[in-house]
């Protein structure tokens, strides 16, 4: 059973800290957000524990082997896969392939492959084209399902919804919620906090490095102090048109 | 006005420690030219000319090529210097001014063939050139002295004052080094310096501002081929012999180590980087050979292994490991605020962009069908639809970067301009999808980018710091763009640091600074947080009462819905259809395409 | 005159295969870890020496060397503390085995002096190892580093490679036996049984690269981390494994036209670099990333040596090389390559 245990984690580059001694828990069968502003370090958090940017100092535990230190092939192979905000396709090869190449440690079995077509039919109809001539929304579900080919226990994805549509949104939002109904412990970064709530068991929010607020889903939506900054709704909008601007 | 701390809190450059560092080194050299053993003095000018010819090289690296054939200038400022000076009875000052000029010329004819190869191809072309000019000089064997030299050549000579002492060759030498490398690293803090920084990774946003990058990049690369013919007719005005020998394929190689060993973000760099190779040379030689009584080819190998390990854990060079003694080059923030309004105000009614009957394929593909709209002034257009729709394509196309394949685009009333450098005049300025930041320089030198097209200092005012003020305007313009997209604490920041959404309001900032009576923004909400959002809608509307219309794609329909005058849809490339943000809101098709429920 | 025109071209096709097999390593390299690999020209040069050694039954030195590269590697990567137990015996197991392969093969070469084959084998696995070796050594501690420095510091490769090749193997030439003497004749004109074999390498190691790049898992995933290192990661590919397999493979291709030339031009510490150079030359012109245009650069620089050496002028030399810029303004009109190469 996947048990995640963060401790006194510092990632940073260069001589900057971005995230300094943070703590954090992810329970099996758990979705877990962690939300935050621009430059907070929620991508960071997430490249840490991956191993893509190596952590100064602190640990992260899987079921009490270390990650921290270990190379991001490594941990694919320990079943934790991570979904990039970039998404990091291979632009000049098929879906099938980049597909294929996710499932490059557990040997790619037709048999994966076609649990991950039933789950984005749009993939199966565009197998044989390039993934640099996907739109946007197609990318993501590539990125996600080459992610699954790997059969994590572990999976996190880093602002799935950026640049998508709204239509598509939900169509991701439907994919993860169905992977967590089937058991699979997951971490959601995401700017849209509305969104990640709404299927969270539980969330942190990151303010300049630092976890400032965690609690479960219904205790953050109901937080005075999250509301205005990340939950704002269409009235404010209107509002913040008609501000006159003092200089 | 011009108090001690008024003049170093305004001072660019690496700071003034620094400063000081150069001055001393400086003048070490000149110490050692005047007193040191006559080996020295012949080092200390090897030393020099390379560095020059160096400089040059690293100048064309900072704005993305790589010349391996750099020796082949060299050798024509050497062999037209000495064949005019001796064969010709020139004066020898008038034959070096020649040569330089040849030089200079050679290296247009070059770069206007060599430049227009993308990629791989260019570095493969100079090396050709390099290989075929030396093969030349031994060919044209009664002109050059082909294979077994070029001698007697007079002294540098200015009227009658011959330049016979070699030490005051030597300081003649470094003081062009000097001049040289305090001009260049002044001008990397420039207009044309920030132009130069962006050539190597993002010359379509570069050009979009108003980069000449075509006629920027020849520049780069006649200015590297001066710089290297002054040092081959320095060269043969001291050593009085040539050969073909030192302008091979091994000199350009050479040059190209100086330049990353040393460190090719910086001018400096070269300096650094020839000093090194040459001083390591000579140890080599001189000490490891006599120890071990070996052949020349333990040097070799000693030489490839101090090579390796260097760059191993310095891989910016020794610059890069010096890097953190030299304080942060920062700029002040001005007093006084500015606002940004457009430069033209449009007339009533005017149309700011027209399309009408859009269509664009690319091979088999139809990215686009029979799609128009138009963008009046005040007004804030939405463009939405899925991913795919043809949105960027459409951006692309009202901003003359693609050509379509039907219909017809109107920017102001005419045609969008056939040179993208020429869009910024138009009043016209956009961002990108994939966010085109340049990682070199800091957030605010990147803002400052946007300002490219109203100034006017070249690559002459730079390095000799004529543009003092119109840098200071530009900078306080820069400063306030900042600050109305609330980043101004990041300024001094390199730009590689910004997370993916600042990195979008750097760019709307960079935007904004060019002063665009149409705005044509791409996804700058993506990453965003809900509070940021409300900002980019008040700024929008702010910028919409200061007479810049907006054509906005975007994601967000909270943001796009609350925001716009109009939204244009598009699916499948295809025009859905445009209206009043409830209306479309409303409509079924809209909804099963693009909103769901 | 048929007959000279004929010959011209089968020495020319000759010389465009020894480039082409340079030519593929270079490319396989390239596309691999963003190298643009100066010293290719020493694998080339090395694998031709140790050849030379293995025939002659003396003491293979750069095989011994190369297992101690591969010995200390082991055990600097066994040291790491964060390993289980099982790892390290696994690791263990794995070099020993590679170095008994490399002794083996340069011990039976050495028992057997004059076995054609063994000492091919003995050179081959030497020299594929070796590059292994100078991948780790100097490229795995740069991969976030841009591609000019890897261009440099595989310059100071360059220079150690051959320091090194003539203090091991001296200044002197040494002569060798190609695969089967003599030749055949073709119509109008004589062609050594060398020729073809050198042609069917060429042909056989082309093909057997593409479809394993192009059909086999392991070799598309060379492939994605050419095109997205981050993202292969990601999928649990082994980037560092797939450096040195493509630094080994182009490794090995150069060493094997090494060893396929030296009797053509015995075997000498100076012969790499311009064969290098060449093969730079055609790989670029075809393309530096495209197997089959390769081809078409490297026979137009056999053609071309070939031609533009029976002219026997002073301008030779110049003549290959300003040929150099007209194919390449036709090959970017043509198709440009993507500005993010270089």
């Amino acid at each position: 059973m996947p048990d995640l245990r963060v401790r006194g984690l510092s990632v940073g580059y260069g001589r900057a800290m971005v995230i300094e001694s943070l703590e954090l828990d992810v329970k099996p069968g758990e979705l877990v957000t962690v939300l935050g502003a621009n430059g907070a370090g929620k991508t960071t958090l997430l490249n840490g524990i991956m191993g893509l940017c190596p952590p100064r100092a602190g640990s992260v535990t899987l079921d009490g082997i270390e990650l921290a230190g270990l190379r991001p092939e490594q941990l694919v192979g320990q079943g934790v896969v991570l979904v990039p905000e970039r998404r990091e396709l291979f632009g000049n090869l098929t879906v099938e392939i980049n597909l294929r190449l996710g499932g490059y440690r557990t040997g790619a079995p037709a048999r994966a492959l076609e649990k991950i077509y039933a789950l984005f039919p749009k993939l199966a109809e565009r197998r044989n084209q390039k993934a640099a001539t996907l739109s946007g929304g197609e990318q993501q579900m590539l990125a996600v399902g080459r992610a699954l080919m790997a059969e994590p226990r572990l999976l996190m994805l880093d602002e799935p919804s950026i640049g998508l549509a709204p239509l598509i949104v939900q169509e991701i939002l439907r994919v993860i919620g169905q992977l967590k109904s089937e058991g699979l412990t997951i971490i959601l970064v995401e700017q849209n906090a509305r969104l990640a709530l709404s299927v969270a068991d539980r969330g942190y929010v990151l303010e300049v490095g630092r976890i400032v607020l965690l609690g479960s889903s219904a205790e953050l939506s109901a937080d005075p102090r999250l509301s205005q900054a990340y939950l704002g709704g269409a009235g404010d909008y209107a509002a913040a048109r008609d501000l006159v601007y003092v200089d | 006005m011009t108090s001690l701390p008024h003049v170093l809190s305004s001072w660019r450059g690496p700071g003034i420690a620094s400063l000081g560092v150069v001055i001393c080194l400086f003048a070490l050299t000149c110490a050692t030219a005047v007193l040191g053993p006559q080996y020295e003095v012949t080092l200390l000018v090897t030393m020099g000319l390379t560095a020059i010819a160096a400089m040059g090289l690293t100048l064309l690296l900072i704005a993305g090529q790589v010349s391996l054939g750099q020796a082949a200038f060299m050798a024509i400022g050497a062999y037209v210097a000495a064949i005019l000076a001796r064969d010709h009875s020139l004066p020898s000052i008038l034959a070096l001014l020649i040569a330089v000029a040849t030089s200079a010329i050679a290296g247009v004819v070059v770069g206007v063939i060599a430049l227009r190869l993308k990629g791989h191809f260019l570095p493969l072309a100079t090396l050709a050139i390099g290989i075929a000019t030396s093969a030349g000089i031994v060919a044209a064997g009664p002109l050059t002295g082909g294979a077994s030299g070029f001698g007697q050549i007079p002294p540098l000579a200015i009227g009658p004052l011959e330049l016979v002492n070699e030490r005051a060759f030597a300081i003649v030498v470094w003081s062009i080094l000097a001049v040289a490398g305090a001009g260049f690293s002044r001008l990397l803090h420039s207009r044309t310096g920030r132009a130069v920084a962006a050539l190597r990774t993002n010359v379509e946003m570069a050009e979009v501002f108003g980069v000449n990058a075509a006629r920027l990049r020849l520049l780069v690369f006649v200015v590297a081929a001066t710089l290297a013919g002054l040092s081959g007719g320095l060269y043969a005005f001291y050593f009085k012999f040539l050969s073909p020998a030192p302008f091979g394929l091994t000199s350009s190689i050479n040059l190209l180590i100086a330049c990353i060993f040393g460190g090719m973000s910086h001018p400096f760099g070269a300096v650094l980087g020839a000093a090194a190779i040459t001083a390591l040379e000579m140890v080599l030689q001189n000490t490891v050979a006599r120890m071990f009584g070996l052949s020349g080819h333990v040097e070799m190998i000693v030489f490839g292994i101090v090579l390796i390990g260097v760059l191993l854990r310095w891989p910016g060079g020794i610059w890069s490991a010096l890097q953190h003694v030299w304080p942060a080059f920062s700029v002040a923030r001005p007093g006084r605020n500015i606002e940004l309004t457009p430069s033209k105000r449009c007339a009533q009614g005017e149309d700011l962009l027209r399309v009408t009957g859009l269509a664009k394929n690319f091979g088999g593909l139809r990215a686009l069908q029979d799609v128009s709209f138009s963008v009046g002034a005040d007004q804030i257009v939405g463009l939405i639809g899925p991913n795919g729709a043809g949105k960027s394509t459409t951006f692309n196309i009202a901003t003359g970067l693609l050509e379509p394949s039907e219909g017809s685009v109107l920017l102001m009333g005419v045609p969008p301009p056939a040179r993208v450098s020429d869009l910024v005049h138009r009043g016209v300025s956009r961002t990108f999808q994939h966010v085109r930041i340049v990682p070199e320089l800091t957030v605010l030198e990147n803002v400052a980018f946007g300002a490219y097209a109203q100034g006017r200092s070249g690559m002459i005012s730079g390095m000799f710091a004529l543009d003092r003020s119109e840098e200071a305007a530009t900078f306080a313009k820069a400063w306030r763009a900042l600050a109305i997209v609330e980043l101004d604490g990041l300024a001094h920041e390199p730009a590689s640091r910004l997370a993916m959404g600042q990195a979008r309001l750097v760019e709307v900032a960079r935007a904004l600074i060019s002063r665009p009576r149409l705005l044509l923004l791409d996804e700058p909400a993506a990453g965003l947080r809900t509070g940021e959002k409300l900002k980019l809608v008040t700024l929008l509307h702010r910028l919409k009462r200061a007479g810049t219309s907006v054509l906005l794609v975007e994601h967000d329909m909270d943001l796009v819905m609350n925001c716009v005058d109009r939204v244009v849809v598009l699916d499948r490339g295809q025009g859905l259809m445009t209206g009043h943000p409830d209306e479309v809101r409303r409509d079924e098709r809209v909804i099963a395409a693009y909103l769901g429920a | 005159m048929l007959d000279t025109l004929l010959f011209l071209l089968v020495d020319g096709v000759t010389n465009g295969a020894v480039y082409g097999l340079v030519a593929l390593s270079l490319i396989v390299i390239y596309t691999v870890t963003r190298v643009v690999n100066i010293a290719q020209g020493e694998y080339v040069t090395l694998g031709a020496l140790s050849f030379a050694s293995g025939l002659s039954g003396s003491f293979n030195v750069l095989s011994a060397i190369v297992a101690g590269g591969i010995a200390a590697f082991a055990l600097m990567d066994v040291a790491d503390r964060r390993l289980v137990a099982a790892v390290r015996i696994r690791i263990l197991v794995s070099r020993a085995l590679w170095i008994s392969l490399v002794l083996a093969t340069a011990w039976a070469a050495n028992l057997v002096p004059g076995s054609y084959w063994l000492a091919v084998l003995a050179s081959l696995v030497a020299t594929a190892s070796l590059g292994t070796l100078a991948y780790r050594l100097t490229v795995a501690p740069l991969s976030s580093a841009s591609p000019i420095v890897l261009l440099i510091v595989s310059v100071g490769v360059y220079m150690v490679f051959h320091g090194a090749a003539v203090m091991i193997w001296g200044a002197e030439p040494r002569s060798v036996p190609p695969v089967v003497d003599g030749g055949l004749t073709l119509g109008l004109v004589f062609v050594t049984y060398q020729s073809l074999w050198i042609c069917a390498f060429s042909v056989v190691a082309m093909i057997s690269l593409y479809l394993f790049s192009e059909r086999t898992l392991i070799g598309q995933a060379l492939q994605a981390t050419a095109v997205n290192r981050t993202g292969a990661q990601l999928c649990g590919i082994p980037v560092s494994v797939a450096g040195q397999l493509s630094f080994a493979i182009g490794a090995g291709f150069s060493a094997l036209s090494g060893l396929l030339l030296a009797p053509l031009i015995t075997a000498n510490y100076d012969m790499g670099f311009p064969i290098g150079l060449k093969g730079f030359v055609a790989a670029a012109l075809g393309g530096i990333v495209e197997y089959p245009t390769a081809l078409i650069g490297v026979l137009l620089v056999g053609l071309s040596e070939s031609f533009s050496a029976f002219q026997v002028s002073d301008f030779r030399d110049v003549a290959v090389f300003l040929m150099v810029i007209p194919i390449l303004l036709w090959r970017n009109a043509v198709r440009p390559p993507d500005a993010h190469e270089h």
